[in-house]
C-alpha cells in the first residue's frame, strides 16, 4: 500500500527541530508558573529556570529502588518519555505546513497519553507502597472523565473543520482567522482548558506543591521514584503539558507560524510561540492561585462542566449545519 | 446537686478531705469507692475529668501514709465542677485520690464513665503498671510493642538513666476486614517537617472508617528530669516542654508553685504575662490558620498570614530577644521588667495585626473554593467531645464552653473584658471562625493590659517551699487548656511533676473527627485541631 502523505525530508528535519525546541522549552513552563504563583502569594519565588537545575541535581543522584520493584518500574519512565516525545513530535508547535501531523491524527496523540498514563499507574502499584495504589486510583477515577470530554472537544472541532488532522484544521484556522471565536469553539475552549488543567495535575484538581502524601495524586504515583528515573519522569510530565499547552495556542491561535523556510521565519515563529506560551502559562499561574483545591469528589463534577460544555459545542455545531 | 452535698452524702467513704485556698478541693478514699463516686462526680455534678496520674509516694517520708506500702501508688482523678456561679463557664477542681497497694497493684477503670479516662488509665499502666479492670481498650500506649515487660519508668525505684534494651516484638494492628477495605498506614516518618506519628487508616474506597493514632515516639522523660529539680531550674524545662506553647506552659508551671507557696505577685507582672499570654496565643493562631490554608492549596492566604505570624515574633524578638516567649517568665512574677518603650511596640505590632486580619479574613471567608473545601469537614459533635473531654478551640468549634481564662481565672483575666467565642458548626469551618474571632478578642485583651499597666515591681522572692503541698496550675494555651500538677519534697525540690497538655486530651478526638470523612481531608482536619506530639512526649 503506498499513502502519499506528502512527507519529505526536510519536513522531518523541521519536526525534528520543532519537537526538540518543545521538549528545550517545557521545563520553562513550569517555571514560569511557580514564578506567577509567587508572586501572587507574595514571595519572590524560585528563579524560573528551577526546573531545568532541578533535572540536572535529579541526574546527579543515585536512584533507590524498591527490592520488590519489576521490570514494570524501570521501564515506565522510558516510556512515557518516548510516548509523550512522541505525542510533542506530531503536534506542530513552529510550523503546520513542515509538519509530520499528517502521518497521524489527534486521537493518536490522546492515546499516546493515555498508553505513557497506563503504564505510570501500573508502575505506581508496582512498588505496593500504599499511596502509590492510593494515587493510581484517583489518577483512573480523574481520567476516566477527562478522556470522553477530550475527545468530545476534538469532536467537535473536527466538526467545524471537518478533519482530525491537526495540519489541517492549524492551516484552515489560520487562513479565517474569526473561525475560532464562535460560540461552540469558546466552549471548546474552556472545555480544553479545564482538561488541560486536570491532565497536567494543577489545582483545583491535584497539587503539584503539597508534601501531604494523602491528598497527592500525579506526585504520590511517582513518590518511589527518584534520581535519573525521577528526572525522566519529570521530564516526560513537562513535555506533556507544554504539548498540551501547545494544542490549546495552535488551535485557536496558529498565527505568526512558519510558512516558508527561511532563518528569519524560524525565528519569527519561535518568538511567537514563546510569547503565546508563556501568556498561556501566566493565565494557568493565576487561575491556580485564585482558587483552592477542590475536594476529591468533587473533581469528577469539574471534569463534568468540560464534558458538557463539548457536550454543547457539538449539539450547536449540529443544529447550524 | 452541689460540691458540698455530695462530699455530705459520702461522708463516711471520704478518708481525708483538704480544702485550699486556692479552690482546689482534695478527697481521699478508698480504691473500692472510686467508681461510684466518680459515676456520681459525673451524672449529678456534670464533672468532667481534667486530668488523672499517678503520684509514687515511696519516698513520702514524714507521712505514714506509705509506711506500709499499702498505699505506696495515690491515684489522683482530677475533675472540673461548676464553681459557686453554678453556670457553665466558671469552674471549680474537685480532685479525688485513692491509694493502691504495691501488692496488688490495680484500680477500677473509669472508661465506661468518661472516656478521655482512657489514654490516662493506659499511661499509668506503662508507667506505673498500675492495672485498670475493665478497661475498654488497653494496650500499650506510651510503650510500643518493642518495650520489654515489667519496666515502669516513673516509679520512684527506677533510675532515670537506666538503659533499656527493645525486644523483637511484632506490632498488632487494629484491622477492619471486608471486600474493598484496606488499611493505610502513614508515618511515623512524614514528608513535612513534623513530628513522628504512625497513623493506620482503615478505609473504604477514599472514606475513612477507622484511624489508629500511634504517637509517643521521641519521650524525652521531662517529667522524670524534673523530679529533683528545685523550681528555678523546672522553669527552664517547662518552657521547653512545646515549641508553640513556651509560655503558656511556663506559666502553668509557675501558677502552680505561686499557689503552693502563695506568692503574691505584682500586678505590673502578672498584666506583662497576660500581654504575652495573648501575643502568643495570636501567633499560633495564625500558625493554624496558615496550616489550613496551605492543606486546601489556598496558598494567596497562606503566605499572607503566615507573614502577619512573622511581624508578632520579630516583634516580641526584638523586646525579649526569643522569637518563642522564653526566659521571661518565672516564679513570683518576671525575670526583668519590659520597659514601657518595648511595651508601646508589642502594642503596635498587636494592632497592625488588628488591621491586617481585615484582609486576611476577606481571604477566608470570601474564598469560595476554600469555604467549599472547609465546610462539613471533619465534623466533631458535641456529644464526642464532652465525653472526650476536648479542650480549647476543638471543644469551642463544637460548642463547648471551655476556656480556662474564664473557667479558672487565672493571672488578670477576670478583670479583663472579652467574650467566650463557642460555634455550633463543628466542623473545619467552625474551629476557623473560632480562631479568627479569638484573634480579636485577644488584642482586645493586650489593648486593655496596656491602658492599666502601671510602673511597679515585677516579680516577688520565693523563699520557703510547703513540703507535700499540690496544687495545678491552669493555663488556656494556643492549643487549649495545659493542666501541670506539681508537688513538692521536703527538701524544697520537685517530688512529681505531672503535665497534661492540651493536645493530650484533644488526640482522641481527631481519630474521630474524621470517621466518614475522606482520605484526602485528613491533612485539613488535622491542621484545624493542630495537635502538637512533641506536648505528649513529656
Amino acid at each position: 500500500m503506498n499513502i502519499n502523505t506528502g512527507i519529505t525530508g526536510e519536513i522531518i528535519i523541521i519536526s525534528i527541530i520543532q519537537t526538540l525546541f518543545l521538549i528545550a522549552v517545557s521545563p520553562l513552563i513550569s517555571g514560569i508558573i511557580k514564578k506567577v504563583k509567587a508572586v501572587c502569594q507574595f514571595r519572590q519565588g524560585p528563579p524560573v529556570l528551577q526546573p531545568y537545575y532541578d533535572l540536572i541535581k535529579y541526574t546527579k543522584k543515585e536512584s533507590v529502588v524498591s527490592d520488590t520493584a519489576s521490570w514494570l518500574f524501570f521501564a515506565t519512565p522510558y516510556i512515557m518519555l518516548a510516548a509523550f516525545s512522541l505525542a510533542a513530535f506530531l503536534i506542530p508547535t513552529l510550523s503546520y505546513k513542515y509538519s509530520v501531523s499528517p502521518l497521524a491524527d489527534i486521537i493518536l496523540i490522546i492515546y499516546l497519553m493515555a498508553l505513557a498514563r497506563f503504564f505510570l499507574t501500573l508502575a505506581a502499584m508496582d512498588t505496593a507502597s500504599a499511596f502509590g495504589g492510593m494515587a493510581s486510583s484517583r489518577e483512573m477515577m480523574v481520567c476516566s472523565i477527562a478522556e470522553p470530554s477530550i475527545i468530545l472537544s476534538f469532536i467537535s472541532i473536527a466538526l467545524t473543520q471537518r478533519s482530525t488532522n491537526l495540519s489541517t484544521i492549524m492551516s484552515s484556522v489560520a487562513g479565517a482567522p474569526n473561525i475560532m471565536f464562535t460560540a461552540e469553539n469558546l466552549f471548546v475552549l474552556f472545555a480544553l482548558f479545564l482538561i488541560v488543567i486536570a491532565e497536567t495535575g494543577r489545582v483545583p484538581f491535584d497539587n503539584p506543591a503539597t508534601h501531604l502524601e494523602l491528598t497527592m495524586i500525579h506526585e504520590g504515583m511517582i513518590l518511589e521514584y527518584c534520581g535519573k528515573y525521577l528526572a525522566m519522569i519529570n521530564l516526560a510530565a513537562y513535555i506533556k503539558q507544554a504539548a498540551l499547552f501547545t494544542l490549546i495556542i495552535n488551535i485557536f491561535f496558529p498565527y505568526a507560524m512558519m510558512n516558508v523556510l527561511t532563518l528569519n521565519a524560524f525565528l519569527i515563529s519561535a518568538a511567537a510561540y514563546l510569547f503565546k506560551i508563556i501568556i498561556f502559562s501566566i493565565i494557568v499561574g493565576v487561575f491556580e492561585s485564585s482558587i483552592s483545591k477542590s475536594r476529591l469528589f468533587q473533581l469528577p463534577d469539574l471534569i463534568g462542566i468540560a464534558f458538557v460544555l463539548a457536550l454543547t459545542s457539538i449539539i450547536t455545531n449540529i443544529v447550524k449545519s | 446537686m452541689n460540691k458540698k452535698e455530695l462530699l455530705k452524702i459520702y461522708k463516711n467513704h471520704i478518708i481525708e478531705t483538704t480544702e485550699t485556698d486556692y479552690g482546689e478541693t482534695y478527697i481521699q478514699i478508698d480504691k473500692n469507692d472510686l467508681y461510684e463516686i466518680a459515676a456520681e462526680i459525673v451524672s449529678m455534678l456534670n464533672g468532667s475529668l481534667l486530668t488523672m496520674f499517678c503520684v509514687d509516694e515511696l519516698k513520702y517520708a514524714q507521712k505514714s501514709l506509705s509506711a506500709d506500702k499499702k498505699n505506696r501508688y495515690m491515684i489522683y482523678y482530677a475533675f472540673r465542677v461548676p464553681g459557686v456561679k453554678n453556670d457553665e463557664i466558671t469552674k471549680e477542681l474537685l480532685i479525688i485520690k485513692t491509694g493502691v497497694g504495691e501488692s496488688e497493684p490495680e484500680i477500677n477503670s473509669i472508661t465506661d464513665l468518661c472516656l478521655s479516662a482512657n489514654w490516662y488509665e493506659r499511661e499509668i499502666f506503662d508507667m506505673f503498671g498500675i492495672y485498670p479492670h475493665n478497661h475498654l481498650e488497653l494496650s500499650g500506649l506510651i510503650h510500643h510493642h518493642n518495650f520489654p515487660k515489667n519496666i515502669f519508668p516513673m516509679r520512684k525505684d527506677f533510675a532515670a538513666d537506666t538503659k533499656i534494651n527493645a525486644v523483637n516484638k511484632i506490632e498488632t494492628i487494629h484491622k477492619v476486614s471486608g471486600g474493598g477495605t484496606y488499611l493505610l498506614p502513614v508515618g511515623p516518618i512524614h514528608a513535612g517537617i513534623i513530628e513522628p506519628g504512625h497513623f493506620k487508616f482503615s478505609c473504604f474506597g477514599e472514606h475513612v472508617i477507622n484511624l489508629d493514632a500511634q504517637l509517643f515516639y521521641t519521650h524525652k522523660g521531662i517529667e522524670k528530669t524534673a523530679e529533683g529539680m528545685n523550681h528555678i531550674n523546672a522553669n527552664f524545662i517547662s518552657e521547653r516542654i512545646c515549641g508553640v506553647c513556651s509560655l503558656s506552659h511556663s506559666a502553668a508551671y509557675t501558677q502552680a508553685v505561686e499557689k503552693i507557696t502563695g506568692a503574691e505577685v505584682p500586678l505590673r507582672a502578672r498584666t506583662i504575662r497576660v500581654i504575652l499570654l495573648e501575643l502568643e496565643r495570636i501567633a499560633a493562631y495564625l500558625t493554624d490558620l496558615m496550616g489550613i490554608a496551605v492543606d486546601v492549596a489556598y496558598y494567596h492566604a497562606s503566605t499572607y498570614i503566615s507573614k502577619m505570624r512573622e511581624d508578632i515574633l520579630s516583634g516580641v524578638y526584638s523586646v525579649l530577644r526569643s522569637r518563642y516567649f522564653r526566659s521571661i517568665n518565672m516564679c513570683g512574677g518576671l525575670r526583668r521588667d519590659i520597659e514601657d518603650k518595648s511595651i508601646g511596640s508589642l502594642i503596635e505590632t498587636a494592632l497592625k495585626i488588628k488591621k491586617d486580619l481585615a484582609i486576611a479574613e476577606d481571604m477566608l471567608y470570601n474564598g469560595t473554593t476554600f469555604l467549599e473545601r472547609i465546610e462539613t469537614t471533619g465534623r466533631l459533635f458535641t456529644k464526642t467531645a464532652k465525653s472526650l473531654g476536648v479542650v480549647g478551640v476543638g471543644a469551642r468549634g463544637s460548642g463547648i464552653y471551655c476556656d480556662a481564662r474564664k473557667a479558672f481565672n487565672y493571672e488578670i483575666y477576670d478583670k479583663l473584658d472579652f467574650k467566650e467565642i463557642i460555634h455550633d458548626k463543628l466542623d473545619v469551618y467552625a474551629r476557623m471562625c473560632v480562631r479568627l474571632d479569638e484573634i480579636k478578642e485577644s488584642v482586645s485583651i493586650i489593648l486593655q493590659c496596656s491602658a492599666n499597666l502601671k510602673p511597679g515591681p515585677v516579680s516577688v522572692k520565693i523563699d520557703k517551699i510547703p513540703a507535700f503541698k499540690p496544687a495545678f496550675g491552669i493555663t488556656e494555651a494556643p492549643k487549649g487548656e495545659h493542666a501541670h500538677f506539681l508537688i513538692f519534697g521536703n527538701d524544697s525540690n520537685i517530688y512529681r511533676y505531672h503535665i497534661r497538655s492540651a493536645s493530650y486530651a484533644n488526640w482522641l478526638a481527631l481519630t474521630f473527627a474524621v470517621k466518614g470523612d475522606i482520605v484526602p481531608d485528613f491533612p485539613v482536619i488535622n491542621k484545624s485541631f493542630n495537635l502538637c506530639y512533641c506536648s505528649c512526649d513529656r
